[in-house]
């Protein structure tokens, strides 16, 4: 049996920080999008169409599930979305290969 | 407010892309985007707010086209990197298969070549606006007199100004008219210039405007003698605009040039400006303009006083915006009502006004042809598409196994369809890339054929319409012979090609398919041959035509003497009989004459004539040709006397009143008698008609073209119109022709100022005067050429086709005895009975088209019997060959091998 893991990397930027976002808990689009805006300072320049495009990439390959909205939400007709199991361990295996690519450019000093 | 704008503009852009992703996520992007926007203005960042409305707006439009770029996969799938895999494939499939890429190929370049080129002249001649400003509201007006069958007839300065006043639907309206005389001066030898005189306004009505100095004006327009027409001796001219070409030549550029005087025509003529490099005086040939105009004058000229009888304007206006052609004709028609009530002449000849679009007049008389081409070459690109479909069927057939295997194996059958159509565009790439090659040595091919009459022939190149019809014809060219091969590869009868058997088992269906297409390739190509057969019949009976005098060993000149140098008819007329007696010491030359106008050489002179009854009904006055000759002239021509004698020396000597006429207007003027000694009203010299006595009858001639039936014609001598015509000089030469520099030099004995020009063999006259059908002939007979081996070899693959499937049966049968004469007769009868039923469609066709190419012929009708019988029977000879080679192999067949393999 393959690696389930090992098709779905290397993440695209978005699709990483989109897993970085739901790791934390279920949002809506809205809330993903600040938060990434926030984070990123608006450097991956994200709108909510290539957002949802890429989300809905994600439900079909499994790593997000859209949820329901929380009982705390006003608008209940809101789509949540929520990671998977597999997506977490995606992001994780994503998050040690770039942690490895970051040792290595520190070990090659270009982090000064 | 904005907000709610923003959202509305993105909801619209939504709308682009797919339903599904709209259905999925379009209402939560909405949402979204709206909050993001709601967000930076209650925090009062208007601009953060534009600039997310513009980056979801621009974002909105990526994903709509992503989305459907997404979509593709589902047509065979694999997204872009599935069509560059098919497109790789499928250039594999073809190399893999040279003989058919390259006969493909070859084919569809034929095809598409051929319309590149037909069109770039219809682009050129027929589609491209004038080189004048707004040139869709440019008009000729011309007047007929119906009752005397006259078209095309110029205006009369008080007729034109008629005209000025009376049509408000011409916001300008500007007359010309051409002729040719002497420019003298240090700058260069004496030389002929064509010259336009115009009225002042001309250039503005056409949108001109000089490239130096300026237009005419008001004050270049002074009255002088009204009874004289431009090119007259005494005739005056005191500006004039030079054109590029000329300045460049004869004044080296010279910047200086505006205010020069120059010596024209014997008159001091003020240079007032130059014509931009590119003019060009684009007019009907009808009206017999010269086209390359060397300078332009403004001449003196007064249209108050001029007679009603002095025709030589030719009117050009331009429509007023928002008035029509037929608000143009009713006002002239008011205008010739008046004329009407007035002139005597204008009710009894039945004089109109014709107003034409200048456009459609100028592309009138070569329109059919061009349609006729165009329509030659459609067909041959339609015999190609038909004969690569055919080709492609034969070949997917072949490997009809291979896709059905596939198929079975869960191939997409879309997929499969994708390859296939893609193996169409590869070829169809590769032909409209080779054909667009082929266009273009194409087209340096019909610059030289050049037919002579056709406006704006130098003008035709490949650019950037031409190049995109070629794009266009080569993709309807590629779902023609792509479509149908793909859609039948695509539904392979699995379990027929499965089957053991399946090799054998060509589809009936299939097999219809292939049989039609060959039945129209043959029908089209048939149509094709029998346009050739009845352009080869229009050229034999042209090259039969009796011009009525012998072009052979003759040479035509035109000689110009400066006439304002020879005041009086005594001089001019002694300058000319010197004239032909030292071009008649000339070593080798037999016999000189001069003349005006000269047969084939474009001018035309009218006049009428009348008997006795035309002296109290000037109804009864008629049109002829009429021609100014020294004595020697029908000598030196080689035109038979029939009756009576020719011109001497006397004639020439005296001002006489004889006249020699033709035997068509002897018969019109004295049926059944004999004309000599006959008297004849006309009105050459005079205001009022005067009595010319017959002096002698010759045989008719072609004057302005060798198709049209001669018109009738009378002869004067030179002397008889005051000797003072630019006589263009016929020389008779045994052995070598006359050089120009011999010419040159004798006439440079007699005065030095004399422009030489227009040396010309006669035989080239008369070549060029058949000219535009040769265009035609040489072109319907290539396409015709290329139409039949295509049809041939469509008939030819269908018919191998069918003998290599059908090889089995034929070994069985002759295992049973069969001859092989038999089958030899069974194939090439299958062939035949294909190319009958095309021949027959194809009858029926060129039938229904037949009025098309009426036009174009010459002395033949277009359902002409011997061709209609004769091409059929060739092209059937053609089937027969194109069977016989599949036939033989037919009867190759060793009835052991396919018993065995059976």
């Amino acid at each position: 049996m393959t690696d389930p893991i090992d098709p779905h990397l290397p993440l695209t930027p978005v699709a990483f920080e989109i897993l970085l976002c739901l790791s934390t808990g279920e949002k809506h689009g809205y809330a993903i999008l600040r938060e990434i805006e926030e984070r990123t300072g608006g450097r991956l320049g994200l709108h909510a169409g290539s957002l949802y495009r890429a989300m809905a990439r994600l439900v079909d390959e499994g790593l997000l599930r859209t949820v329901e909205a929380p009982e705390r939400e006003s608008d209940r007709r809101r789509r949540y979305y929520a990671v998977t199991a597999l997506g977490r361990e995606v992001a994780r295996a994503e998050a040690l290969r770039l942690h490895a690519q970051l040792e290595a450019a520190r070990i090659a000093d270009l982090l000064g | 407010m904005p907000a709610r704008w923003a959202v509305a503009l993105l909801r619209w852009i939504l709308l682009l892309s797919p339903r599904s992703f709209r259905e999925r996520d379009g209402a939560e992007i909405l949402a979204v985007e709206e909050e993001r926007i709601r967000a930076r203005l209650a925090a009062g960042d208007r601009g953060g707010a534009v600039r997310v409305a513009t980056g979801a707006a621009l974002d909105l439009l990526k994903c709509a086209s992503s989305e459907w770029w997404s979509r593709f996969p589902r047509w065979g799938g694999g997204g872009m990197d599935g069509w560059i895999r098919d497109l790789r494939y499928g250039t594999r499939a073809l190399l893999r298969a040279p003989g058919f890429t390259i006969v493909a190929v070859v084919t569809i370049a034929l095809g598409i070549g051929a319309n590149t080129a037909i069109f770039s002249v219809v682009e050129a001649v027929l589609l491209r606006p004038l080189p004048y400003a707004t040139p869709e509201r440019l008009v000729t007006v011309l007047t007929e007199m119906r009752a005397r069958g006259v078209t095309d007839f110029p205006l009369s300065p008080p007729t034109f100004q008629d005209v000025a006043d009376g049509v408000p639907a011409l916001e300008a309206w500007a007359g010309i008219s051409t002729f040719e005389q002497p420019l003298a001066g240090e700058d260069g030898p004496p030389t002929q210039v064509a010259t336009g005189f115009v009225t002042r306004n001309f250039l503005r009505t056409l949108g001109v405007r000089p490239a130096l100095g300026r237009d005419f004006e008001d004050a270049d327009v002074v009255p002088g003698d009204p009874n004289l027409t431009p090119g007259d001796p005494g005739f005056l001219q005191n500006s004039a605009i030079l054109s590029h070409g000329l300045w460049q030549q004869r004044f080296g550029g010279d910047p200086e040039i505006v205010g020069r005087i120059i010596d024209l025509g014997g008159t001091p003529t003020e240079v007032v400006g130059v014509l931009p490099a590119g003019f060009r005086l684009l007019m009907p040939a009808e009206l017999q303009l010269l086209s390359d105009l060397d300078l332009m004058v403004g001449s003196r000229l007064d249209f108050v006083g001029a007679p009603r009888n002095n025709v030589f304007l030719r009117g050009v206006g331009r429509l007023t915006p928002g008035a029509t052609m037929e608000q143009l004709r009713d006002q002239l028609a008011r205008v010739m009502g008046d004329m009407r009530d007035e002139f005597p002449i204008v009710r009894t000849a039945d004089m109109h006004f014709v107003a034409t679009p200048l456009h459609a007049d100028l592309t009138a008389s070569v329109r059919p042809m061009i349609l006729a081409l165009m329509g030659a070459v459609a067909f041959v690109l339609l015999i190609a598409c038909a004969n690569v479909a055919n080709l492609f069927m034969v070949r997917s057939a072949s490997r009809e196994r291979e896709i059905a295997v596939r198929s079975a194996l869960g191939g997409d059958r879309v997929r499969i369809f994708r390859q296939v159509l893609m193996e169409g565009v590869l070829l169809g790439a590769a032909g409209g890339v080779l054909g667009i090659a082929l266009a273009g040595l194409g087209v340096q091919l019909l610059v030289r054929l050049d037919p002579t009459n056709m406006p704006r022939l130098t003008d035709v190149a490949l650019d950037g319409r031409v190049l995109l019809f070629t794009v266009g014809a080569t993709g309807l060219a590629c779902l023609l012979f792509g479509l149908v091969p793909a859609i039948q590869a695509s539904r392979p009868d699995l379990v027929n090609a499965l089957k053991d058997r399946g090799r054998t088992g060509a589809r009936r269906s299939q097999r219809r398919v292939r049989d039609l297409v060959v039945v129209g390739e043959v029908a089209l190509s048939l149509v094709l041959l029998l346009g050739a057969g009845l352009m080869i019949r229009s050229f034999a009976v042209l090259n039969d035509v009796d011009p009525g005098f012998d072009p052979v060993g003759l040479t035509t000149v035109r000689v110009s003497p400066p006439f304002a140098a020879y005041p009086t008819t005594e001089e001019r007329v002694a300058l000319t009989g010197q004239l032909q007696r030292r071009l008649e010491e000339l070593p080798g030359v037999t016999s000189v004459a001069g003349a005006f106008p000269m047969p084939l050489d474009g001018n035309m002179v009218s006049g009428r004539w009348g008997t006795a009854d035309a002296e109290v009904d000037p109804e009864l006055f008629q049109q002829a040709d009429m021609h100014f000759v020294l004595p020697g002239y029908f000598e030196t021509l080689g035109t038979e006397l029939i009756a009576g004698r020719t011109f001497t020396a006397v004639d020439q000597a005296d001002s006489t009143s004889v006249a020699i006429v033709d035997r068509t207007l002897a018969e019109q003027a004295f049926p059944g008698q004999s004309a000599i000694g006959q008297r004849l009203l006309t009105r050459v010299t005079t205001t009022e008609p005067v009595w010319v006595e017959i002096v002698g009858v010759v045989e008719p001639r072609h004057h302005i073209s060798l198709t049209a039936a001669p018109n009738p014609t009378m002869y004067f001598t030179d002397r008889y119109v005051g000797g003072n015509l630019s006589l263009t000089w016929a020389v008779r030469t045994a052995g070598v022709p006359i050089s120009l520099d011999a010419i040159r030099a004798a006439v440079a004995e007699l005065d030095p100022n004399a422009p030489v020009s227009d040396l010309l063999p006669m035989e080239a006259a008369v070549g060029s005067a058949m000219a535009p059908t040769r265009f035609a002939l040489v072109l319907i007979t290539v396409f015709g050429a290329m139409a039949l081996t295509l049809a041939a070899v469509g008939l030819y693959g269908v018919l191998a086709y069918a003998v290599r499937l059908r090889a089995g049966e034929f070994g069985v049968r002759m295992a049973f005895g069969a001859e092989r004469g038999s089958i030899l007769r069974m194939v090439v009868g299958q062939g035949l009975a294909l190319a009958g039923v095309g021949i027959v469609a194809g009858l029926g066709a060129a039938t229904l088209l037949g009025g098309t190419m009426s036009s174009i012929l010459v002395g033949v009708s277009p359902r002409d019997p011997i061709t209609f019988v004769l091409v059929p029977v060739f092209f059937a000879g053609i089937a027969v060959l194109a069977s016989a080679v599949p036939a033989i192999r037919a009867t190759r067949v060793d009835p052991a091998v396919t018993l065995r393999r059976e």
